[in-house]
């Protein structure tokens, strides 16, 4: 259980809080990457957002997952094709959760590719694998986006394509959170994961 | 400018201004300004401060720089300098200065309290004669929004920049955490009652 530490004034307070925070609710974090992996490997890696759009989301090569705290933590990293990433698929079966993953997004006209750390949020190596693209399949430059041209227009325009990345991720945690803190759904995708966790 | 590389590693925060509209460019750069980075002061082994985004070591701070379509967007570099002294010289020359002590003072130990003062007098005096090694982190703070994205996952330069950004926009920067974003989502209530999930 997690309890509300209130912010005080002080920067060095404040940080200290933080880092409470991020130690005690960092199991949130590596139960959504954990839920993301198993979701994304049952609906195909097709998500559907407030908006009506539908993403692709995958998970790619490397994974490292956790289970214990302090002394008793246990870490493995595993890489390899994700369809055959039974070794991982086993350390789940073992306890242990996604501590750090690497995704891939995909908007149709965009593709992302990302590491996410579940106890942070930290988000690592962000790659724009595949921009705005053009009718004629040609790169859409900064001016032709809109965000004007030279320095301060590839910066709008950049920033425009880190942001989008960070709402989808945000609202896919938002998706889960909402679940998490239902009792009655939480019960049955829990149910539904475990189940996949022992079929391995 | 690190936010148009190909590969970007960041971290998100909240921080909602505290000014009107109409008053937010007024109180922006004066914050930003009582606060920007100040070229070689002596006797300081370390300097931090806000730069400019585009070129943080040659064009000054300018409100067109900062001010990114429209007010939507605050882009600022952090610019941090450090005078760095290997450890194993300033050894060497703790060694030789207690020596010198000793030899002043006809005694064969330096006292605690001596080998300290030396200590910090060899590595201020050291320092001075060292090239200050400078690092630049951007930063996006997305107004509309409330949210930051500073390009950079190291926590020593989060710190450094929480430590910047409350004593500039009297604004603590709170980590957009797991436990924070679904705080955010769920309120604290529907938090409380959840904790960490066995799966397998």
């Amino acid at each position: 259980m997690i309890t509300d530490i209130p912010f005080k004034d002080e920067v060095d307070e404040a940080k200290e809080a933080i880092t409470e925070l991020i130690t005690e609710g960092a199991f949130i974090g590596k139960e959504f990457l954990t839920w993301l992996w198993w979701k994304s490997s049952i609906n195909g890696g097709v998500f559907t957002l407030k908006d009506g759009r539908s993403i692709g989301l995958h998970f790619l090569r490397r994974l490292v997952l956790e289970s214990g705290t302090k002394e008793a933590r246990e870490l493995i990293a595993c890489s390899g094709l994700m369809a055959s990433m039974k070794e991982a698929r086993v350390a789940l079966s073992m306890g242990k959760k996604v501590l750090k993953a690497r995704i891939e997004l995909n908007t149709g006209d965009i593709v992302w590719q990302a590491t996410i750390s579940a106890d942070t949020f930290d988000i690592s190596s962000l790659k724009i694998v595949k921009g705005r693209q053009a009718q004629d399949g040609s790169h859409i430059l900064s001016e032709d986006a809109g965000y004007g041209e030279g320095e301060k227009g590839r910066l709008l325009y950049s920033f425009s394509l880190i942001k989008e990345f960070t709402k989808i991720f945000y609202e896919l945690f938002f998706m889960f959170i909402s679940i998490r803190t239902n009792e009655q759904e939480w019960e049955s995708e829990k149910e539904a994961l475990s189940l996949w966790i022992k079929n391995v | 400018m690190g936010i148009i590389s190909s590969s970007v590693s960041y971290a998100c925060f909240r921080a909602a201004p505290t000014v009107l509209n109409g008053e937010l460019i007024s109180w922006a750069m004066e914050c930003i300004l009582e606060y920007a980075f100040t070229d070689e002061v002596e006797g300081i082994s370390r300097q931090l401060g806000w730069a400019n985004i585009f070129e943080p070591f040659s064009r000054p701070l300018a409100r067109e720089d900062i001010f990114l379509n429209g007010e939507e967007v605050i882009a600022l570099c952090l610019r941090i300098e450090e005078r760095k002294v290997a450890k194993s010289i300033i050894k060497k020359h703790c060694a030789i200065e207690q020596e010198a002590y000793m030899t002043e003072k006809g005694i064969k130990k330096v006292p605690r309290a001596v080998k300290k003062r030396i200590r910090e007098q060899v590595e201020f005096s050291l320092a001075q004669k060292a090239m200050p090694v400078p690092s630049t982190y951007d930063m996006i703070w997305d107004i509309i929004d409330g949210i930051i994205y500073l390009f950079s996952t190291s926590s020593r330069v989060i710190g450094e920049f929480q430590g910047l950004f409350k004593r500039s926009f009297s604004i603590y920067p709170e980590p957009l955490i797991p436990y924070t974003l679904a705080k955010s989502e769920t309120g604290s209530e529907a938090l409380k009652n959840i904790s960490p999930e066995v799966f397998a």
